[in-house]
């Protein structure tokens, strides 16, 4: 069976920036073969984690303005330049995936628009239904995306 | 008129600091600074919790370390509810210390493998953008993988005894909550979807002749580098032996003369902390010996110097070659302390093998209480140094005091004697300023592998920045460097 990591990125603390995390606690999608995962950020080891999967999906929020408020893509290997070691984006962890472990996951990433980032534990109001439209979107995929296997 | 060259932020370090270098007209350095601007506060805020909340609070100083923070706010703990060390049920010691030396592993693992290793690998001229841990996984994945892997066992150490990798909890005023299940034991023998404990002590030696081999070739830098005399700190236990987690507080000169020896829980009678109004990081001092001759560098290098051997086999013999290499003289040399670190690695790697097959630590006697007292002291060493939790509470159990002085710290003044170092031996004289010439103030700071979040009992994006200033305050010029 297809190994599937769910992957949210983001502090909690930092409003919009807790998308990600809101995200993977809200999914429903009660399956045996899915891992979910909650990072503050994505750093090396992580190229070892996922190498554990078939599918990947990192959930991210976004500064960038996206028509519908989410934006779903591709992440292929990318060594790009990272000058800091402790901050890694997902082109570059499934790269080290690949170089390291010879292993390439399908993987993709689904960000969500956010809006505000100070210190404090809540979402806008905007960036819930960026939220909901997110989940609404992911589950709909995951959806075709099996009955297609099937 | 003067100039003054600013490194904001420090990279490849926790946390974040900047380095203020000031010359004169003649491009001679005056003097420099190693600054620390972040704020913390825990001190402060911690102060109206119950006492038994502090191995939880204390853990968020850290992302990195909060193993050492929990295990010396948790011996702390331990003397409020009237257990000393030595009372701790064996299985209860037995899991802490799996706990401890399962993170100074996985912590030495990460310092050297992403953050020490690029300065060795590609050499302080080398390009910025390839001076980094990606282009050592690119251009050495074997030694990357290991790295990985090494820190992901210390990381399932971590998980297996306190829960969760990042503030897990374990420890309950007087012993521990929960024991290893079988499982979990043999999974770090098994191999399966880790490496075993016996390979990673073989990666572990074999880093060390590594580092032993790379030296060979590259002694003449190495030996010179950010090197000065200074005082070392560290605990012994009471043969003299190194020992990460309890022990008394040992202390040497430059020269190896014993200063300090002395009952950790003492510590506040021997020591002071000086505070600088440029920084928010304290400089620690034995109070008798003086500002100037009482400052004493911790960590990996400090601890090989005042012990008197290790207690495990492997990592001994390592310890002795390294105490050949100067004939048993006091190492100062600032660059030895990534060898000394992966001795540390080794030592760790043999600790964890030996806890796990000691049959004690699955008892079922986890916890004891004694008297209770108002005043509880934890120290311990951490990756990066000796690390104090010191606490005072009233009748309710409520802290109304709490003193921190962590490894960082201690380390402040070698940090700022290694920046002067390198700003007067390699910017000395020079007109112009290079990338590389700025990258080896951080490469004599990382060395301690400072933890400045820490240190200063933050957040949001910091590009590098390097100002260029007059001594009066004025920009001549400045770069950024975008994250």
């Amino acid at each position: 069976m297809n190994k599937i990591a769910i992957i949210g990125i983001g502090n909690v603390s930092r409003q919009d920036d807790g998308l990600g995390w809101a995200f993977v606690e809200k999914l429903n999608i009660p399956r045996t073969n899915i891992d979910t995962y909650y990072k503050y950020l994505l750093s090396i080891e992580d190229a070892e984690l996922i190498s554990h999967y078939d599918t990947v999906f990192f959930i991210d929020a976004s500064k960038n303005h996206f028509n519908e408020g989410i934006s779903f893509e591709v992440v292929r290997p990318d060594l790009s330049f990272q000058p800091f070691s402790h901050y890694l984006n997902p082109s570059l962890l499934v790269y080290l995936c690949e170089s390291l472990f010879h292993h390439y996951p399908h993987t993709y990433l689904l960000q969500i628009e956010g809006y505000q980032w100070e210190l404090k534990e809540e979402l806008s109001a905007q960036a819930h239904q960026n939220l909901h439209t997110a989940l609404n979107f992911f589950q709909n995929y995951l959806e075709n995306s099996i009955s297609s296997a099937a | 008129m003067g100039k003054k060259i600013t490194i904001d932020p420090v990279t490849r370090v926790e946390g974040h600091g900047k380095v203020t270098i000031h010359l004169d007209d003649n491009g001679q350095v005056n003097d420099a600074f190693f600054h620390i601007v972040e704020f913390r506060g825990f001190e402060k805020f911690i102060q109206g919790h119950p006492f038994w909340e502090a191995p939880v609070l204390v853990q968020r100083l850290c992302g990195i370390c909060p193993v050492s923070h929990h295990l010396a706010a948790a011996k702390a703990i331990d003397q409020i509810v009237g257990v000393d060390p030595d009372d701790l049920p064996p299985a209860a010691s037995k899991l802490r210390k799996l706990l401890h030396y399962g993170q100074v592993l996985q912590s030495h693992a990460l310092h050297f493998f992403y953050l020490a290793s690029p300065d060795l690998l590609y050499g302080l001229d080398s390009d910025y953008r390839t001076r980094n841990v990606m282009q050592v996984a690119i251009d050495n994945q074997e030694l990357a993988k290991r790295g990985i892997l090494i820190r992901k066992f210390g990381q399932e150490v971590i998980k297996a005894v306190a829960g969760k990798k990042i503030h897990g909890i374990t420890a309950v005023p007087g012993g521990v909550h929960k024991t290893l299940t079988n499982e979990e034991r043999k999974s770090f023998f098994s191999g399966e979807n880790i490496p075993s404990i016996r390979t990673i002590i073989q990666w572990s030696q074999e880093t060390l002749d590594f580092i032993k081999d790379y030296h060979s070739k590259n002694h003449q830098w190495l030996d010179s580098f950010a090197t000065f005399p200074s005082g070392h700190l560290g605990l012994v236990n009471k043969n003299g032996g190194m020992d990460l987690y309890h022990g008394k507080l040992r202390a040497i000169d430059a020269d190896g003369t014993e200063t300090l020896l002395v009952p950790d829980i003492e510590y506040a009678d021997h020591f002071i902390e000086e505070v600088k109004k440029w920084s928010f990081l304290k400089f620690p001092y034995i109070k008798y010996l003086g500002r100037e001759n009482g400052w004493n560098r911790v960590g990996p290098l400090a601890r090989i110097n005042v012990c008197n051997h290790i207690t495990t086999p492997l990592a001994e013999k390592e310890r002795k070659d390294f105490v050949a290499y100067t004939n048993g003289v006091t190492n100062n040399m600032t660059m030895h302390t990534h060898w000394a670190r992966l001795i540390e690695m080794l030592h760790c790697a043999e600790k964890v093998k030996y806890l796990l097959e000691d049959p004690e630590i699955m008892d079922s006697h986890l916890r004891t209480e004694g008297e209770k007292r108002n005043e509880g002291i934890g120290i311990i060493e951490a990756p990066r140094g000796t690390l104090i939790h010191h606490y005072l509470v009233d009748e309710k159990g409520m802290i109304t005091k709490c003193n921190l002085i962590v490894s960082t710290t201690h380390n402040n003044e070698a940090m700022n004697r290694a920046t002067k170092w390198v700003a007067q031996n390699v910017l000395d004289g020079n007109h112009e300023i290079t990338e590389p010439m700025l990258n080896q103030v951080e490469v004599a700071i990382r060395a301690y592998d400072p933890c400045l979040s820490c240190a200063t009992h933050a957040i949001g994006t910091m590009p590098l920045h390097v100002q260029l200033l007059h001594a009066d305050g004025h920009l001549i010029n400045e770069i950024v460097r975008n994250e």
